[in-house]
C-alpha cells in the first residue's frame, strides 16, 4: 500500500491510518519533493510543473522498491497523481483508493469545480503571506497523542512544512490543473472516498470522478473538512477494509 | 462558533449572526479557507495547537481584515476533538509591512541575477575577443621579428594572458554562483594530484628561491573518487597565493588523513605559507568576491580577488568549507576536509605507498 500525501502537508497525516494496515500490507509512505523531509535539491521547476513529475516520482519509486499489486491511495491532488500513474503502468497497480479527489477545481463550462479563477490567484497571493511565518507555526514538541510515545521530537517541525515558493508552485500546479480527461483512462478498480461538507472537493466533484471512472465506487463519509483520514480516520479505516476485503472475493484471479 | 465582542466588532456582525450558525473557516476568504482545510486543520489535529497562521478574515461589509491566528485544541481522553479555542490578532499594518519586506526581497534577487547574467555573457563575449587579439599577436611573433618589436610583442601578450585570465575566472565565478557547475565522480590518484599542483608552482617558486614542500600521509589511500579537476583548481588558487604573498621562507602542500567511514575517507588538505599574513581585521572579508586584504595588496600582488570566493563556492559544493588561520607577517595557513570515496583497486594499480 503506497499512501501519497496532498497539498498541505506530509506523510504524517497518515498516522492514524498506519496501525490499520501494517499487519496486512507492506505499506510505503514518502514526502512529495518540497514537502516534509524531502530532499529540496531534487526540485526542478520544469518536471514538476505538471502533475506528471509528481506521477513519475510515484513509479520511481515503486520501481525502487519492486513494489507489485500496490494499492495506492492518494489524498486530495495525490489522488489524480496516482491515477496519472497508473495510466502509465496500469499493471503495477492493483487498486487505487481516492481520498477528496477533485480533476479539477477551477469551473468551467457544465463543470463546477468550486473554484473561480480569481479564488485562486487570491490563493497564490496569500501564501506569501505565511513565507515568513511558517516556521513559527511548527511546533517545538508533539503533544496530545498518549497512545502514540514513538512519536518523538525527531517529528517536531516538520508536519506540513513545505519550501515556501516549492508550496506556491504545487498550489499553482495544482489548482490550476485538469485532468478530467484522465479519468476515463484509468484501468483500475477504484474507490472514491469523499466527505460530505468538503469546500476543496464537493460532492458533486466526488460523483463527477465516480461517474468518469471505468470501475469505481463512491463511499460519502460523514466528515467535514477537507481531512478524512485526519479527522475521521476510523471511517476512512472501515471503508477502504470493505471495499478492498469485497474486491479480493470478487476477483477470480489476482492483479497483476 | 462563540465569539467575544471584540471579534464582532472588528467583523461587523452581530452576535446573532455568527455564534452558534457559522463555522469559523466561514469567515475566511476562499483563498484563507483553501489554506484552512489543507495546512491549518491538518496542523491542528496532529499537533494539537497551531501558532500564527496569516489569514484574511471576511468582514460583514465584505472588506477583508489581516489576522494571526492561533489554535488550542481540547481533546477528550480517546483522542477526540472537544473544543477548539482561537485567538484572532489584528494585523494589518504587520502584514502591509510583510508584503512589502517579501517584495522587496524578491526585487532585490532578481536584480541580482540579472547583473550576474548580464556579466557572464559579457565577460563571455569580451574573453573571445581578447582570446582572438591573443591568437593574432602570437602569430606576429612568430612571423620574424626586430628585436625591439619581438620585446614589445612579448610585453603585449603577457598583458593579453592577464586579461584572459580574468575574464575566465569571472566565467567560472558566474557559473559556480549560477548553480550550474557540478562535481564529477572521477577515479584519481592523491599523489599526482598534490604533485602536480606543485610542479605548475615551481618555476615561481624557484625565481622567488622560496621552498616548496609535499606532505602526503602514508596512511591516505591512493585512489580515491572524486573531482580532481575542481579540487586541483583551489589547491592550485591556495598555492599560488601562497606563493605569491610570500616573499622568505616556502610553501607546504599537505593532505593527512582524518578518519576512515564505509562511505570513504575524511581528508584534511593544508597549505601553509610563511608570507605576509592576513591581519585579523581583514580575515573574514578575504572570501569575498573581489576583496583581498586590502587595497595596497592588490596593487602589489595583483588578481582580482575571485579565486579564493570559487576556491569556497567548490569546498562548498562538497559539504565542507575552507578556513584560514593567520596574523600579519606571520604566515597563514588555507585548510579545508572533504570526505571521498576510496576507489576500488584496479588491475595494474601499485597501492604502495
Amino acid at each position: 500500500m503506497l499512501l501519497s500525501h496532498g497539498f498541505g502537508c506530509d506523510q504524517n497525516m497518515w498516522r492514524y491510518l498506519v496501525p490499520a494496515f501494517e499487519a496486512d500490507y507492506r505499506l510505503v509512505l514518502f514526502d512529495h519533493v518540497g514537502a516534509g523531509k524531502s530532499d529540496l535539491g531534487a526540485y526542478q521547476r520544469s518536471k514538476y510543473d505538471t502533475l506528471a513529475g509528481y506521477a513519475q516520482d510515484v513509479l520511481e519509486i515503486c520501481d525502487a522498491l519492486d513494489l507489485r499489486d500496490v494499492v495506492f491511495v492518494g489524498h486530495s491532488v495525490s489522488a489524480m497523481i496516482g491515477a496519472l500513474a497508473v495510466c502509465e503502468q496500469p499493471e503495477r497497480f492493483a487498486h487505487l483508493v481516492m481520498v477528496g479527489p477533485s480533476p479539477r477545481y477551477v469551473d468551467d463550462e457544465n463543470y463546477q469545480g468550486g473554484f473561480s479563477r480569481k479564488d485562486i490567484d487570491q490563493l497564490l497571493d496569500s501564501m506569501d503571506d505565511n513565507y515568513l511565518g511558517w516556521s513559527r507555526a511548527m511546533a517545538p514538541t508533539i503533544m496530545g497523542n498518549p497512545d502514540r510515545p514513538e512519536l518523538s521530537e525527531e517529528l517536531a517541525n516538520s508536519f506540513c512544512r513545505t519550501d515556501p515558493e516549492i508550496a506556491k508552485h504545487f498550489a499553482r500546479v495544482t489548482f490550476l490543473s485538469d485532468n478530467r480527461s484522465d479519468l476515463a483512462r484509468v484501468t483500475v478498480p477504484t474507490l472514491v472516498l469523499q466527505c460530505d461538507n468538503d469546500v476543496i472537493a464537493p460532492v458533486a466533484v466526488g460523483e463527477y470522478v465516480h461517474r468518469n471512472l471505468r470501475d469505481s465506487e463512491l463511499v460519502v463519509l460523514d466528515a467535514t473538512g477537507h481531512c478524512p483520514n485526519l479527522s475521521a480516520p476510523s471511517e476512512v479505516i472501515s471503508a477502504m477494509k470493505r471495499y478492498l476485503a469485497r474486491q479480493r472475493t470478487c476477483r477470480k484471479e489476482p492483479h497483476g | 462558533m462563540a465569539a467575544n465582542s471584540t471579534l464582532l466588532s472588528w467583523l461587523g456582525y452581530d452576535r446573532a449572526e455568527i455564534v452558534g450558525k457559522r463555522r469559523f473557516s466561514e469567515l475566511m476568504t476562499v483563498a484563507g479557507r483553501i489554506f484552512y482545510e489543507t495546512h491549518f486543520a491538518p496542523l491542528l489535529r496532529m499537533q494539537g495547537f497551531v501558532h500564527e497562521i496569516a489569514l484574511d478574515l471576511v468582514r460583514k461589509d465584505a472588506s477583508s481584515l489581516s489576522v494571526f491566528v492561533s489554535a488550542n485544541e481540547r481533546r477528550t481522553s480517546d483522542g477526540r476533538s472537544e473544543a477548539i479555542r482561537i485567538a484572532v490578532f489584528q494585523a494589518v499594518d504587520r502584514r502591509k509591512y510583510e508584503r512589502e519586506l517579501l517584495l522587496g526581497r524578491r526585487m532585490a534577487e532578481q536584480a541580482m541575477r540579472a547583473k550576474s547574467e548580464f556579466l557572464a555573457v559579457f565577460a563571455h563575449e569580451v574573453r573571445n575577443s581578447v582570446a582572438a587579439v591573443g591568437m593574432a599577436a602570437e602569430l606576429l611573433q612568430h612571423s620574424g621579428l626586430q628585436p625591439d618589436a619581438d620585446r614589445y610583442l612579448g610585453m603585449l601578450r603577457r598583458g593579453l594572458d592577464k586579461a584572459l585570465a580574468l575574464l575566465q575566472s569571472m566565467l567560472d565565478f558566474s557559473k559556480v554562483e549560477a548553480g550550474k557547475v557540478t562535481l564529477e565522480r572521477r577515479r584519481f590518484d592523491l599523489r599526482d594530484l598534490l604533485l602536480g599542483t606543485a610542479q605548475t608552482l615551481e618555476p615561481v617558486a624557484l625565481r622567488k628561491q622560496l621552498t616548496l614542500n609535499v606532505e602526503i600521509d602514508p596512511n591516505a589511500p591512493t585512489h580515491l573518487v572524486g573531482d580532481p579537476i575542481k579540487l586541483g583548481q583551489v589547491l592550485t588558487n591556495l598555492a599560488g597565493n601562497a606563493v605569491k604573498f610570500t616573499e622568505r621562507g616556502g610553501v607546504t602542500l599537505a593532505v593527512e588523513l582524518i578518519s576512515r567511514a564505509p562511505h570513504g575517507v575524511v581528508l584534511k588538505f593544508r597549505v601553509t605559507d610563511t608570507g605576509i599574513g592576513i591581519s585579523p581585521d581583514r580575515i573574514t572579508r578575504i572570501f569575498d568576491e573581489y576583496s583581498q586584504a586590502g587595497p595596497e595588496i592588490a596593487e602589489r600582488y595583483g588578481g582580482t580577488g575571485l579565486g579564493l570566493a570559487i576556491s569556497r563556492r567548490i569546498i562548498e559544493l562538497h559539504g565542507s568549507t575552507i578556513c584560514v588561520e593567520s596574523a600579519a607577517e606571520q604566515g597563514s595557513t588555507f585548510h579545508f576536509d572533504v570526505t571521498l570515496p576510496v576507489a576500488e583497486p584496479a588491475t595494474g594499480d601499485d597501492d604502495s605507498p
